[in-house]
């Protein structure tokens, strides 16, 4: 098992490593050079790149002459409260449906479920964004346009996540603060949310009807025991398998998500930067955002992998 | 987005069940409704040029953000209405049909072509050379195409043509790894064995007996690989990176529209649900096709 | 279990489920009514400004961010016009060679302070030479702070103008010019030249804490700064000891929201009060909504079509004269304007103090223009070729779409046309060099003197590979522009400028397209709000409906002193 968990860790390296080459390319396109080099030739200075990007200095941006790494700091949290609050909605609502699906297998709340997943996944997240803002905003009015929070609110940054911020930070706004930033993540977390919400119900519909014909099962439900407790029980044991054997491709696309709806919402994360950079062709900046978003991927990969290896010591590669 | 990954593993558990249930047959319905409309939008793509009633580029200035006929003040003049400029939606649409499905189709093709030859070279290469080319596709692959692609377009570029090569070089890994694995399984197989031992060569080998034996899975992964191709290069239009306005793309038209998102809708809508459908339609053909054609997945 | 009841319960599970992700985020409403009791004014602003300093950058989003609050000049515009008026400087006086300008300091005023500083003087004169000098001087300790350069002062040559700035007392400094220049006054007043505090400097300097200057900036303006997050919003309060007056609004944010759409969004919404550079359908939409309106005021810009007079045939006037009659620019303020752009007749617009109100106008005649042909000795027509800018501005949305009007208009006298464009770059460059034979382009200003336009876009100095596109000179019009920048008397001055105009029409280098409006789209609450000429923003006299305008009025003994213009 320690071999294993070696050889993971080894891989997550070589990947960051290839990536690392990537950003070195890009920095290279950048109008005055990141950093001091020593060396003159590109390979040696790909290892110094590398010692630089170790030691946090990312370079500074071409246009405002801003420390990339901490304008990088800055808009790193708004991205992730988006993406974990995301990945929350997507797990918990996606289970939710997967179950009532398999419970009425076969009636038409399970095909109307399971055609709404099916559109779901189809559905192109930037138009499924303005869609929402559309109805939701414009029409109904019920949920902000965009922005983390309501500027009546003024919240000192302390971590930077708004929903933690407004909780521990010093203000007068009692709890309406907190709800106030919960209903500006709202409408950009089901916008990304979407398409993994519905793979997620799928595979838990399909893994459960496969479950639930098992001879153990029948035991369980003739020793009495209560038909939801059976399903909440191998549903979330199921739902833990199937995020770890799907996982790497949720990430993957919660963070396709994650760009697109902070470009659509204004959320002053890393993707909307990393698009801003590019429109300016602020190419250090450009060379950060990619870099972070990536290794954000790696090292969720990474978590997958080890604990898919804990969990199970013959599964050694469950995402090949 | 691989849709690739989910199908068949929604299908790996699906195939477990006794008896067909509804979804079974839904699934068949749905192949079928998704072929129909993926014809009639190829048919439109290509008979569209012809078929539509004005020039795309064409500008009625005293007629812009005509509404579509089911609307009050709408016609048929402009069935499907008319945007900012004046310009006819009909006749953007079809062309956007045309240039999005066949610039789909060219990069899934390049893509699929030049990833087969890679997996294909990498499957004869020693081990250590075979094992680090596989972890450079590994790491292309688990990032999201997406951000791939305007990595790519950060260096050379925004601009159509330059979209289109970076969805190129993020769809050729999976036809990597596609092909990798399935000629190293089909290799370990009795009648690979027996090829070889027969005494015939690597090369014949792949051509004669591999090469048919890894076809369906290939083709499977090209629907999936098409509507990746097609979603990827509206995205970069519509975030200001692919094709640049006026030319009629579906994902510019949906960003040039956004701005009239109250104004207008229609203009921001319609683009977005020929995305849509054509996506949607993709991908039921391709569950289709896998059950018919995956031999390994189709038990 | 029967079916219906777990059909039932499953539903209303489901139901309960979807309620709680949207009860429990919308639970407040979207526009708090808080938001009155806390004073707040929200400006929807077009994107981060790079840094809060105007003096080390020409972009809009930096002035508007800075010069409406933080800063002031020693002297201003008065609001909606491009009137001069005092500002940190209560009056001036020019010597009679008119090199030497004598500024009056005001007096008791106060700076910022932040948690870094407090001042413990107020502002005199040792912070206007502070100021200057940190623009002009590269020894100055500030001058190659964060690598800055000073594109504007540069760029109006204000570093070899400006000979010298000496302190006469505390509340007197003489700046000295190297020549007469009139224009120096408006120049003064842009918001380039803001005044910033040498107290805070010198404080800082002490501290090793430099970088801090621009960063969080400390000036005498109406508003302090108080937090700024890139790509999402800038925060300031009310600077209750202000000199000239004390806003109603309490807290002011500028809520950065690049994309115009998801800007008019946020605004119909009732997420912000004020929002700039709506898109025509935005104004069209406005209008049609009684809780929110647009504003706009004629502003100092222009769309032209210019000719290269060093080129056959454009070099005959009679063929100038025939081209500009042959132009329907009412159809094309219709199509590429929306209506929203008011016909131009000359360089100036009518909302510069040197516009002349006599200028005739050039009237659609294309039968006249067939004949100024035939006169000219062009009655088979020619070949022509139009340069359209590639770019969207203020002044021109649609270059080339105006191009394509041009061209159809041309046809109907006989006279054939490409279209020509090249990346914007490369266009500007070729355009310089005279390549083009006619190029649509335009012109902002940046201060309110007439000299801003007719220098850069006409003189013969500026025919020279610059920025006078028609490559047009004129010893008479340079004569008349030159005498104008030398005088003092602002109606000898405008006489110079009207005898120049009329120069212009009789040449006619150019076809003078539109002059485009400024506009603002605002809540119907927010009263009082008034849109610079020159495209700045200020907040001066806004407040809500509902207030009464508590706003401190300048005193009438300090009021304008601008009659010595």
């Amino acid at each position: 098992m320690l071999l294993s968990l070696f050889r993971i860790l080894i891989t997550a390296l070589v990947s960051f490593l290839g990536l690392t080459i990537l950003t070195f390319g890009i920095s290279q396109q950048a109008t005055t050079p990141l950093h001091d080099y020593q060396s003159t030739h590109w390979f040696p200075q790909y290892f110094e790149y590398l010692g630089y990007l170790l030691t946090a200095n990312w370079g500074n941006s071409d246009l405002s002459g801003n420390d990339v790494f901490t304008e990088l700091l800055k808009h790193f949290p708004a991205s992730i409260e988006l993406l974990s609050f995301s990945l929350i909605l997507a797990i918990f609502v996606g289970l939710f449906f997967g179950i009532m699906a398999a419970k009425n297998r076969g009636g038409w709340l399970d095909k109307g479920l399971m055609s709404a997943t099916l559109v779901g996944y189809s559905m192109p997240v930037f138009w499924w964004g303005l869609l929402l803002v559309l109805f939701f905003s414009l029409y109904l009015g019920i949920s902000p346009v965009a922005g983390r929070i309501d500027y009546a609110y003024y919240i000192q940054p302390i971590t930077r996540f708004m929903l933690i911020d407004t909780l521990i930070s010093n203000h007068n706004y009692g709890s309406a603060a907190f709800f106030n930033a919960l209903n500006h993540l709202v409408l950009p977390a089901v916008t990304l949310s979407w398409i993994p919400m519905a793979i997620m119900a799928r595979m838990t519909r399909s893994s459960l009807v496969n479950i639930l014909k098992f001879e153990y099962i029948r035991t369980a439900r003739s020793k009495g025991l209560p038909e939801n407790r059976i399903i909440w029980i191998h549903a979330l044991r199921n739902a833990m398998q199937s995020l770890l054997t799907i996982g790497g491709l949720q990430i993957s696309i919660l963070m396709t998500g994650l760009i697109i709806a902070e470009y659509i919402f204004a959320w002053p994360g890393v993707g909307s930067w990393l698009l801003s950079s590019v429109s300016r062709q602020d190419y250090p900046s450009i060379q950060a955002g990619i870099l972070a978003l990536s290794s954000l991927v790696i090292l969720f990969n990474l978590m997958l992998e080890i604990m898919a290896n804990y969990l199970d010591p013959r599964k050694r590669r469950p995402l090949s | 987005m691989n849709y690739a990954k989910v199908n068949g593993l929604s299908m790996r558990l699906k195939h477990f069940k006794a008896k067909p249930s509804w979804l079974m047959f839904s699934k068949n319905n749905g192949a079928l409704f998704g072929s129909i409309i993926l014809a009639a939008a190829v048919l439109l793509a290509i008979i569209g040029p012809w078929i539509a009633p004005f020039d795309p580029a064409q500008q009625f200035s005293s007629r812009s953000f005509h509404p579509p006929v089911w609307n009050q003040g709408g016609n048929f003049t402009h069935f499907l209405g008319t945007d900012d400029l004046g310009r006819d939606l009909l006749s953007r649409l079809l062309h956007g049909a045309r240039l999005s499905l066949f610039l789909a189709g060219f990069i899934v093709l390049i893509a699929a072509g030049t990833g087969v030859l890679i997996g294909a070279i990498a499957a004869l290469l020693p081990p250590l050379l075979r094992s680090i080319l596989m972890r450079i596709m590994d790491l292309l692959l688990s990032l999201p195409s997406l951000l791939l692609a305007i990595a790519v377009v950060a260096i050379i570029g925004p601009g159509l043509s330059n979209a289109v090569y970076a969805v190129i070089l993020v769809l050729i890994p999976q036809f990597v790894k596609l092909t990798q694995n399935s000629i190293s399984q089909e290799l370990c197989k009795d009648y690979c064995i027996a090829a070889k031992l027969d005494g015939a060569n690597s090369i014949r080998l792949l051509t004669k007996h591999v090469g048919p034996n890894i076809v369906p899975a290939v083709i499977v992964q090209l629907t999936f690989s098409f509507s990746t191709a097609l979603l990827d290069i509206a995205a970069l239009g519509f975030l200001g990176l692919g094709a640049q306005p006026p030319l009629a793309e579906w994902g510019t038209m949906l960003a040039e529209s956004r701005s009239y998102i109250q104004y207008a809708p229609w203009t921001m809508a319609l683009p977005g649900l020929a995305i849509f459908l054509t996506i949607l339609s993709i991908n039921l053909v391709g569950d289709g096709l896998r059950d018919a054609l995956d031999p390994q997945l189709n038990q | 279990m029967s079916f219906v009841s777990e059909f039932r319960t499953s539903i209303t599970k489901a139901i309960i489920l979807a309620s709680i992700i949207f009860i429990v985020g919308c639970e407040q409403s979207v526009a708090p009514a808080h938001k009155k009791n806390s004073q707040l004014l929200i400006y929807c602003a077009e994107g981060s400004p790079i840094t809060l300093n105007p003096q080390t950058s020409t972009s809009g989003t930096t002035i508007d961010a800075a010069s409406a609050t933080i800063y002031n000049q020693l002297i201003d515009y008065q609001p909606g016009t491009t009137e001069l008026r005092p500002s940190l400087a209560t009056e001036w006086t020019i010597d009679e060679t008119g090199t030497k300008y004598r500024f009056k300091l005001r007096q008791g005023v106060e700076f910022h302070s932040n948690q870094y500083f407090s001042p413990n003087r107020e502002f005199n004169a040792d912070d206007v030479i502070f100021s200057i000098n940190r623009q002009k001087q590269p020894s100055h300790p500030l001058h190659a702070l964060y690598g800055a350069n000073y594109p504007y002062f540069k760029g109006q040559g204000l570093g070899t103008l400006i000979r010298n700035i000496k302190k006469i007392d505390d509340y007197q400094v003489e700046i000295e010019l190297t020549r007469p220049e009139s224009p120096f006054l408006s120049i003064l007043a842009t918001p380039f030249l803001p005044i910033q505090s040498k107290e805070y400097s010198d404080f800082l300097m002490q501290k090793e804490q430099l970088e801090l200057f621009d960063k969080n900036p400390i000036g005498t303006g109406p508003f302090q700064y108080v937090a700024y997050e890139t790509d999402s919003y800038l925060r300031f309060k009310r600077f209750d000891q202000h000199f000239a007056y004390i806003s109603p609004i309490k807290n002011l944010v500028y809520a950065i929201t690049p994309d115009p759409a998801m800007r008019f969004a946020r605004f119909s919404a009732g997420e912000c009060d004020m929002m700039r550079y709506p898109l025509p359908v935005h104004i069209k939409l406005a209008n049609q909504d009684d809780s929110i309106k647009s504003i706009q005021t004629s502003a100092l810009n222009v769309a032209y079509w210019a000719f290269n007079t060093e080129k056959e045939p454009f070099n005959n006037v009679k063929v100038r004269q025939a081209l500009s009659l042959a132009i329907n620019r009412k159809a094309i303020i219709r199509s590429v304007y929306d209506n929203q752009a008011i016909q131009a007749e000359g360089p100036l617009g009518p909302s510069s103090w040197a516009y002349d109100n006599e200028l005739t106008s050039t009237q659609y005649n294309p039968e006249k223009a067939k004949q100024l042909l035939l006169e000219a000795g062009y009655s088979s027509g020619f070949e022509l070729d139009i340069w359209a800018m590639p770019v969207q501005r203020a002044y021109n949305p649609n270059a080339r779409k105006m191009a394509e009007m041009i061209q159809q208009d041309l046809l109907e006298i006989g006279i054939q046309s490409n279209i020509v464009s090249y990346q914007w770059g490369t266009f500007l460059r070729r355009v310089r060099l005279g390549h083009h034979q006619t190029v649509l382009l335009g012109w902002n200003a940046d201060n309110g003197d007439p000299n801003n336009f007719l220098t850069p876009l006409l003189s013969c100095l500026a025919s020279q590979n610059r920025s006078n596109y028609a490559r047009w000179c004129d010893r008479n019009f340079d004569q008349l522009i030159l005498q104008a920048r030398q005088e003092t008397s602002p109606e000898k001055r405008k006489d110079y400028y009207i005898q120049a105009q009329k120069l212009f029409a009789e040449a006619k280098p150019w076809l003078p397209i539109a002059h485009t409006p400024n506009n603002m789209l605002i809540q119907n609450e927010i009263k009082g709000v008034t849109l610079s000429p020159l495209g700045t923003l200020s907040f001066e006299g806004v407040h809500f409906a509902q207030e009464s305008t508590d706003i401190k009025k300048l005193p009438d003994s300090q009021k304008n002193k601008q009659e010595q213009l």
